[in-house]
């Protein structure tokens, strides 16, 4: 009885303290989606936590009046205005003010004509501000385009290190032409990565996106790959030099049998995108049916001596390519550079570095 | 009923006689177990819904003394072995925590706001020293409030998190998909814990008698430094027992 009564009064202080509280107002302040009549787009556009980029047809809008639609976090708001003209002959900054009012987050918002770039130098780094890394841009025309990604984002979450040098993808002054080459370096992820079976992070670079919500979850296919191209590609041409970490580890962290030296990777792939399959990433880049041409480094054996080396690779065409898709942006490329060849999948050696420079795409 | 009514009745005849007489110390040993909660004073906004709640089996034995200093007045004071937990799993929405895998140890961390699901499992054993006021209004029952200082003797306080996400330090950080990740903060639990406690017993005869006591700690579970979940929770636990009085 007594007891009862004791348990009913526990009952009662543990409701006066534990009622859920009514829910509280959103603090993210995201941008889901931007919506761009579809005749415009090239491509879908690629939304990171800070940035959104998209290819658009410049002979079919004035691009100095463009009226994106925003959709965004449930009630934030957004400045300027979603669906108000803005001049995006430069890039356009929007600004989210999350429901609760308390968080703002800026993006950058670009839409890229369709020119797209076939040479690399590798000379223009921006620091990203939500991990502070390097990352490399393009300037074509005056037009500042972010079509390089890499997993940096990924390891800006599991790794400790904060300065833009600790990260697997960064620029060096060791340069073959100009003032900057591209490097990668194999990193280890530390306990945390090694727990969740990512015990490194190869340095990569590709010409895409990285979806760095996937990270940890499918990490092949946090790596989107594919800028639209309007040229039939031949050579992949440049600059490497190379130096092995030496054995490979297994994604458990421990050496590989028989042993293997690790090696770097460097390829490009042509494909045919479609709006069911706009991108292909890390899982299905070099085996999806909609490739139509690879050219990939045969060995990616260590680099001899100290200086670069140069690579000039041939596309091998597996399917035909239509000259009226290629025009009007049918095909993406994709090109990708990596200290371990089967980083990927966290097979590879921590040390393995590779540096890029003066990078071609050979077209006819 | 009756029948054990008269019985209390003259148990309580023969007790009184004894308290009468002087019997001023008492000692008694007592076993039980408590159920209870590590709770916020006030829930915060992130917990959406408790999907579970296990108070798990937490015994505790106890050697107590009573000192009377007047027939209905006294003081008593027990050395107490006891444990305080429990399992939950809830629903949040950012909910400010670190995943730290390889745990308090480590130093690689994220953290962060997350949204998704949480499981947390809390089995901290005590030491406990309490002490006493007690009321005597007649031999049946007795009645005790005070306060309680507990020794932490072993933390546990772990947990994992699922079907979510987490954004990185702020919520406009960079969003990560959360699948599994888990946590362990048994080295930030506090050395002591402290707090209010009241009680009452019944006393079925002349040695044996039920207890129940309600305890509520006023000092934190965790560290003052600690801070990978944005609120302070406090142990708030009913211990029921069975005791036996040595007189």
């Amino acid at each position: 009885m007594k007891s009862t009564v004791l348990l009913a009064i526990l009952g009662i202080l543990l409701t006066a303290s534990g009622c859920i509280k009514p829910e509280a107002e959103n603090m993210e302040a995201d941008i889901l989606v931007m919506t761009l009549p579809d005749s415009v787009l090239i491509s879908p556009p690629s939304i990171t936590n800070t940035s959104v980029t998209a290819f658009v047809n410049f002979s079919k809008l004035n691009i100095k009046a463009v009226a994106p639609q925003f959709t965004i976090t449930e009630g934030a708001s957004i400045q300027p205005a979603s669906g108000t003209p803005q001049d995006f002959s430069k890039p356009v900054t929007y600004t989210v003010t999350s429901q609760d009012g308390h968080w703002q987050k800026q993006y950058r918002v670009s839409l890229l004509q369709n020119l797209a770039p076939d040479n690399f130098m590798f000379e223009n780094w921006t620091v990203n501000p939500d991990g502070n890394y390097y990352v490399p841009y393009e300037l074509v025309e005056g037009e500042h385009q972010n079509i390089w990604a890499s997993g940096n984002s990924g390891f800006s979450l599991i790794a400790p290190e904060k300065q833009p040098e600790a990260y697997p993808t960064q620029r060096s002054s060791d340069a073959k032409q100009g003032q900057y080459a591209a490097y990668l370096e194999t990193k280890s992820t530390g306990a945390l990565g090694a727990l969740v079976g990512m015990p490194i992070a190869p340095g990569n670079l590709f010409l895409g996106s990285f979806d760095a919500a996937k990270a940890l979850t499918a990490p092949l296919e946090a790596t989107v790959f594919g800028v639209p191209f309007n040229k039939k590609p031949l050579r992949l041409t440049g600059w490497y030099k190379y130096i092995s970490g030496g054995p490979v580890t297994d994604k458990t962290g421990k050496p590989i049998t028989p042993e293997q030296q690790d090696v770097c990777d460097i390829y490009a792939v042509l494909f045919k995108a479609s709006p069911e399959k706009p991108f292909l990433n890390g899982a299905n880049i070099l085996t999806d049916p909609t490739v139509v041409a690879i050219a990939q480094l045969a060995s990616g054996a260590p680099t001899s001596g100290s200086g670069y080396q140069a690579f000039n690779l041939l596309f091998s065409y597996k399917l035909e390519i239509n000259a009226d898709d290629l025009a009007a942006f049918a095909y993406k490329i994709a090109i990708v550079f990596s200290s371990s060849k089967n980083g990927a999948v966290f097979e590879g050696a921590v040390g393995s570095k590779l540096y890029i420079d003066d990078v071609q795409i050979v077209t006819q | 009923m009756k029948r054990l009514h008269l019985l209390l009745l003259l148990l309580a005849i023969a007790f009184e006689t004894t308290a009468q007489n002087g019997k001023k110390i008492s000692f008694n040993a007592r076993a039980g177990f408590s159920v209870g909660a590590v709770t916020p004073v006030r829930m915060p906004e992130s917990i959406r819904k408790i999907e579970s709640y296990d108070p798990g089996l937490l015994p505790s034995l106890e050697v107590g003394l009573d000192y009377r200093f007047t027939e209905k007045l006294g003081v008593a004071t027990a050395l107490r072995f006891e444990q305080k937990g429990m399992t939950t799993d809830a629903r949040v929405k950012a909910y400010y925590t670190t995943f730290n895998e390889a745990g308090s140890e480590g130093n690689q961390s994220v953290t962060g706001y997350f949204t998704g699901r949480v499981t947390t499992k809390i089995k901290n054993s005590y030491l406990t020293l309490p002490l006493h006021l007690t009321y005597h209004p007649d031999n049946d029952f007795s009645f005790k409030a005070g306060g309680f200082l507990s020794v932490l003797l072993d933390a546990r306080f772990s947990g994992h998190a699922r079907d979510g996400y987490i954004r990185h330090e702020t919520p406009i950080g960079e969003r990560e998909n959360i699948d599994a990740a888990s946590y362990d903060f048994a080295y930030n639990v506090r050395r002591f814990n402290a707090g209010v406690e009241i009680g009452a017993d019944y006393h079925f005869s002349r040695h044996v008698f039920a207890s129940a006591n309600l305890n509520y700690a006023l000092s934190p579970l965790m560290d003052p430094e600690f801070h990978s979940i944005a609120f302070g929770m406090h142990n708030i636990y009913l211990n029921l027992g069975i005791g036996y009085r040595f007189h």
